[in-house]
């Protein structure tokens, strides 16, 4: 069976997570002294990754700064999932009538406005931070999650097996959650994973913008913001933050590919 | 890249200079796909202008059979053996030279009509490029050989322009366009692949005799495959029978279903015209006894029902002396219509009009009719899964209908078997939970030993085994599936199951067995039935009564005898004209 | 079709008259009062209360709105609060490189990624399809500005083609023009260009296992044949949709490019504007935006039809 992208997915999924895990207990240097007198330095034995123009490890900040992506991304799908999929069985339910047209036009509401408007409109009123980010994010995120439940479900409830539900007597209500809630959790997982990796994207860019957590709190997209003016000096301040997105997200993305295969029951014949 | 015209073209060898020749000759011919093996040893011949029935049942290659005489064997797929079709060796010719004996030398179409065409070309693109593809001839040309075969397939041109598109065609309107692509340059092969399984008994009886009168008027060799015997017996001069990838038995078509020498052969003609099953009549009588007996058991019935039955003029003719189980009376249903226009007028459509009809204690009342007609609405209506507009039903005696939908307590007592045994249980529950769901709408909940005793002894009434239970319901076939379809109608002890075209799914051989089953349960318990189908040999073999019904209305009701023998409306004849009949040519010089 | 157009137009409206309102209400309404907000929590009552009056806040909220609506029909964006000079003039200037940003990089990432996409459709399984999907895989993952950086420093620095940032100006000819905004489209276009290949190869392989296309084939269509004169068109309709998206990702990310190559566009004039508290630039900008994406969609829908005639009847 192609399962060619699960591991790989996996592993570097699981590399980013424990480094953001381990960070909490220790990493090589502390990230919030100052070492001016060791700035700018290249990768060495010492500082695996070199060091920021403030002196600091570019490798602890890397893993401190996995906290905030994952955090931040981990949270807004939290929210997309938990207020996009009621909405869109509640949609499914009671398909063609006012609540569901009032759902779908709710969606096309929400993806008029990019991610990034959102969170300029919330920042330009609340200000910057990364709760800012995570609610710009999630609020996204609720559309999305709200469609492709929509969509599944639809599909579902012609199924005659609901129909057989409903002759037992079932409502909309616990139809949803008995029949077709456990017959689109394996799409649900891969969406999640893939709006995860969208959402690491997401929070890197609004940090590189300013938009995202502020100072002290380390974060990759603000390190490569900080990076751009040195970049003739020391390009590999600009490097390393970059690749620590590129391998969470094609993980992420991996993991999912890998999940999608996993999980179809077309390919499994047995559960 | 043009496919080349000329050389490959069949005109030039004529089909009488070819008496010796076959047309299409088949020499152990092995598949394997992605290394399993799909068909072994195939062998067997098509004269010109002959036609070929291949049958067997799903799962028996027949399918696979055809794409490899059209080379279009899905990937993966490795083919030994020979196949000469005139002077071409098939299995060696490039693809090039393929693609010009498809379409041009040999068509193909297929079963489901609905998706075989293209949905954004018009008709007469696609047919046209059919013609275009293996003739160098101007577009004018071709809108006018175009605008012919459309013609010739019976969608004249007044009503049926080349500028439609599928979508607006109806499904049997769509499988003439497919076979006027397929025949539009005119071959001197056509193999159809269960071209009208899809469809409704009156449009199959359309396409099939199109496809007769090509093959007469053209010289057309058809290969014919199908599951369906009646079909094969109408339209095929021999047979080749097909089971688990191999060629069972072969030759002419008389000889081989009246003195067939397999003994799988020998079970799907039984199988096909049902003979295992008895006719009805004489099991009436002894049901009215058990109902009785179960209807003054049952703590729901009314007692005095039972006195009421038959002096009513409702009383089909039947003289049975069991009581009435279910009256409807005036039953309307209808559907919001969203009038597609400025100003949105609510119009509605009734799908069921005006119904009325009686279902007695012990009986297996048939239903009939095509698609469209309202039975599924009925159904739905009877579930208690749709409101009513006006009328009433009435179990036992008492109204069940005052609130516009069948109530809950009713539904007790009327369950359902569906049509599609992979469609109806939710994969990811178990056995168990799948037969048990029907309890929820018992007002005493059963508690869980008392719901798993019931699940045990449901599931062996049904002849499968109390620890299937534990199961999932993907590790059982189809046949397998509707009888745990049964068990789980079975559950709540009805006295009236719906049987909504519950064996048009199922092989031959296995729709035999599940009636036999239903009859056994129906005799053991006085179960009654209301069997709706599309497939009127089932229904004449099986059912006490039958009410053909034709756009919302009954326009016919009686003894299934004296209807099939006798029918009085025109739909009803139409109707039975239209159904093919397992009927065997007259012995001639055998 | 007229009647699935002006349904579809309809539906425009009312998204922009609700989506005005969002912004209106977000921006203006819930911080409480612009005026003291930007003046500082130390400015005194009456300079808070003059500053009111001349930008018109001691108006009530539904004029405000109206006036606000009505003026943007007209072209009148109303006037800046820091600079008092008209915004509609602030954004002509900007919108004449981020629009032409976005729009190229759209060329650009269609321009690689539908011919990628049917390579590797048509080449399932094969290394080709593989190939393609590995650099799909790698060009999703990888962020636009980030991608930027490394652009600027590969062409940029080290090879001189491009010059590092800033905009030549439309006043120095169209080519030159087109020039500084190369490596920012191409930076926008990447990952684009990547998701897109994939969407138009899950699309056309979907296409390729419905039953016309078993009908071609059997017509005597060859396998090329049959995909582009059959299986394309149809592959277009969820492609169409993707694209339609990804516009107003391609507007997001040309905000955010713009701060990478030092651009004057309309990302540069938000984060000014954010920070200096003129909100009604904010505003603006932000509805502009937003009916360029909801204008977007409309064609896209109308495409639809345009392609697929079941939908022409349908409302």
């Amino acid at each position: 069976m192609k399962l060619r992208s699960l591991l790989p997915g996996f592993v570097l999924v699981m590399l980013v997570l424990l480094a953001a895990l381990i960070s909490y207990v220790w990493t090589p240097f502390d990230v919030e002294t100052l070492d001016i007198r060791n700035k700018l330095k290249t990768p060495s034995a010492e500082h695996l990754l070199g060091t920021d123009h403030y002196g600091r490890d570019i490798l602890s900040m890397l893993m401190v700064g996995a906290r905030t992506s994952i955090a931040v991304a981990l949270v807004a799908v939290g929210i997309g999932m938990g207020i996009g999929v009621p909405l869109g069985l509640v949609a499914a339910a009671r398909r063609q009538s006012w609540t569901d047209e009032l759902i779908m036009r709710g969606n096309d509401l929400v993806f008029a406005f990019p991610a990034l408007l959102i969170a300029i409109m919330i920042t330009a009123v609340f200000g910057a931070g990364a709760i800012n980010a995570i609610i710009a994010i999630g609020i996204f995120n609720i559309p999305v999650f709200a469609r492709l439940t929509r969509g599944a479900a639809l599909s579902l409830w012609t199924r005659e097996f609901i129909l057989a539900a409903r002759v037992a007597g079932k409502n909309g209500f616990r139809i949803s959650i008995e029949h077709i809630l456990p017959n689109i959790t394996n799409l649900l997982i891969v969406q999640g994973t893939i709006q995860f990796s969208l959402g690491i994207l997401a929070e890197a860019g609004l940090s590189y913008v300013g938009l995202g957590a502020q100072p002290p709190i380390p974060s990759w997209g603000r390190m490569l913001a900080e990076s751009q003016t040195l970049i003739t000096l020391a390009p590999h301040l600009a490097l390393f933050p970059g690749l620590a997105i590129v391998i969470t997200v094609l993980g992420l993305n991996l993991l999912g590919d890998g999940l999608r295969d996993w999980l179809d029951p077309r390919l499994r014949r047995e559960r | 890249m043009v496919c080349e015209t000329g050389s490959i073209r069949g005109s030039d060898v004529s089909a009488e200079t070819q008496v010796t020749e076959p047309l299409l000759q088949l020499d152990g011919v092995n598949v394997q796909i992605h290394g399993s093996p799909i068909l072994h040893d195939i062998s067997f011949s098509l004269a010109a202008g002959k036609s070929l029935g291949i049958i067997g049942e799903s799962g028996s290659g027949k399918s696979m059979t055809a794409l490899s005489v059209m080379q279009l064997l899905p990937r993966g797929s490795d083919l030994q053996g020979t196949l000469r079709f005139q002077n071409h060796a098939l299995h060696s010719l490039s693809e090039e030279s393929l693609c010009g004996l498809r379409g041009s030398d040999i068509g193909m179409i297929f079963q489901e009509p609905m998706t075989a065409l293209n949905p954004v070309k018009t008709i007469g693109d696609q047919v046209s490029e059919s013609i275009r593809l293996h003739r160098r001839i101007s577009t004018a040309e071709a809108t006018e050989l175009t605008a012919a075969a459309l013609e010739r397939v019976g969608l004249p041109n007044s009503e049926f322009p080349l500028s439609r598109y599928p979508h607006e065609l109806s499904g049997g309107q769509r499988q003439r366009v497919v076979i006027a692509i397929a025949v539009a340059c005119k071959p001197r092969l056509l193999i159809a692949d269960e071209p009208t399984t899809a469809l409704d008994v009156t449009t199959q009886a359309g396409i099939l005799s199109l496809l007769k009168s090509l093959q007469h008027d053209e010289g057309l060799a058809l290969m014919l495959i199908t599951h369906d015997l009646a079909v094969v017996s109408n339209m095929a001069d021999d047979v080749v029978v097909m089971n688990k990838g191999r060629v069972v038995e072969q030759g002419d078509l008389g000889r081989v279903f009246r003195r067939p020498e397999k003994d799988f052969t020998r079970m799907l003609f039984d199988a096909s015209a049902l003979t295992q099953i008895a006719t009805r009549k004489k099991h009436v009588d002894d049901n009215a006894v058990n109902a009785n007996a179960n209807a003054n058991a049952n703590a729901n019935a009314n007692a005095n029902a039972n006195a009421n039955a038959n002096a009513n003029a409702n009383a089909e003719g039947s003289d049975a002396t069991s009581s009435l189980l279910l009256r409807v009376t005036d039953l309307v249903c209808e559907y919001p219509v969203r009038h597609s226009g400025w100003f949105s007028r609510a119009g509605s459509f009734r799908a069921v009009d005006s119904v009325s009809f009686d279902i007695r204690h012990g009986e297996n009342v048939g239903l009939v009719g095509e698609s469209g007609c309202g039975k599924s609405t009925l159904t739905r209506a009877l579930l208690g899964l749709m409101k009513l507009h006006s009328g009433s039903i009435e179990l036992n005696g008492e109204s069940v209908s005052a609130a516009r939908e069948v109530s809950r307590k009713a539904r007790q007592q009327m369950q359902v078997v569906f049509q599609d045994p992979y469609g109806s249980f939710n994969p990811r529950h178990k056995v168990s939970r799948l037969v048990n769901e029907p309890l929820f709408l018992l007002d005493a909940k059963l508690g869980k030993r008392g719901a798993s005793m019931r699940v045990s002894s449901v599931l062996e009434s049904v002849g499968m085994q109390a620890d299937d239970a534990d199961k999932y319901i993907h590790e059982f076939s189809g046949g397998q599936r509707q009888r745990i379809a049964i068990a789980r109608a079975l559950i709540v002890q009805p006295s009236l199951i719906i049987l909504d075209e519950a064996v048009s799914a199922l092989d031959v051989s296995v729709r035999a067995q599940v009636l036999q089953l239903l009859d056994a349960l129906g005799q053991r318990q006085g179960l009654a039935y209301l069997f709706i189908s599309h497939d009127l040999t089932v229904v004449q073999r099986v059912s006490d009564r039958v009410l053909v019904m034709q756009r919302g209305q009954i326009v016919e009701r009686g003894d299934t005898a004296a209807v099939f023998s006798n029918p009085q409306h025109a739909y009803t004849q139409q109707l039975i004209a239209a159904a093919p009949r397992l009927q065997l040519p007259t012995e001639k010089d055998e | 079709m007229f009647r699935y157009a002006v349904k579809r137009l309809a539906s425009l409206i009312a998204t922009l008259i609700v989506a005005s309102l969002v912004v209106f209400v977000v921006i203006e309404v819930v911080p409480g009062d612009p005026a003291s907000y930007m003046l500082g929590m130390n400015a005194q009552p009456d300079t808070v209360a003059a500053l009111r009056s001349e930008l018109g806040l001691d108006l009530s909220k539904p004029v405000r709105y109206f006036s606000w609506v009505t003026g943007m029909l007209r072209g009148d964006f109303g006037q800046s609060y820091t600079y008092r000079t008209p915004v509609a003039g602030m954004i002509a200037d900007r919108l004449w490189i981020s629009l032409p940003l976005a729009l190229y990089a759209l060329a650009l990432s269609t321009v690689i990624a539908f011919p990628a996409g049917i390579w590797a459709a048509s080449r399932r399984g094969g290394i080709a399809d593989t190939t393609v999907m590995g650099f799909t895989q790698l060009g999703i993952a990888i962020p636009n500005f980030w991608f930027a950086l490394l652009l600027v420093i590969l062409f940029a620095i080290k090879l001189g083609w491009f010059s590092a940032g800033g905009f030549a100006g439309w006043e120095s000819g169209a080519y030159a023009a087109m020039k500084s905004l190369t490596l920012p489209a191409v930076a926008l276009a990447l990952p684009q260009a990547a998701i897109l290949t994939r969407v138009m190869r899950s699309a056309l392989l979907d296409v390729l296992g419905e039953d016309f296309m078993r009908t071609a084939r059997a017509k005597g269509l060859s396998r090329r044949q049959a995909l582009l004169r059959h299986a394309l068109r149809n592959a277009m309709i969820p492609v169409l949709t993707i694209i339609g998206l990804q516009f107003s990702f391609l507007i997001a990310g040309a905000i955010i490019i713009e701060n990478v190559f030092f651009l004057p566009g309309l990302g540069r004039l938000i984060f000014q504007s954010i920070a200096q508290r003129d909100l009604i630039v904010v505003e603006s900008v932000v509805m502009l935006l937003v009916f360029a994406v909801v204008m977007v969609t409309f064609m896209v829908d109308l495409a639809y039809a345009w392609v697929d005639p079941r939908l022409r009847q349908r409302l």
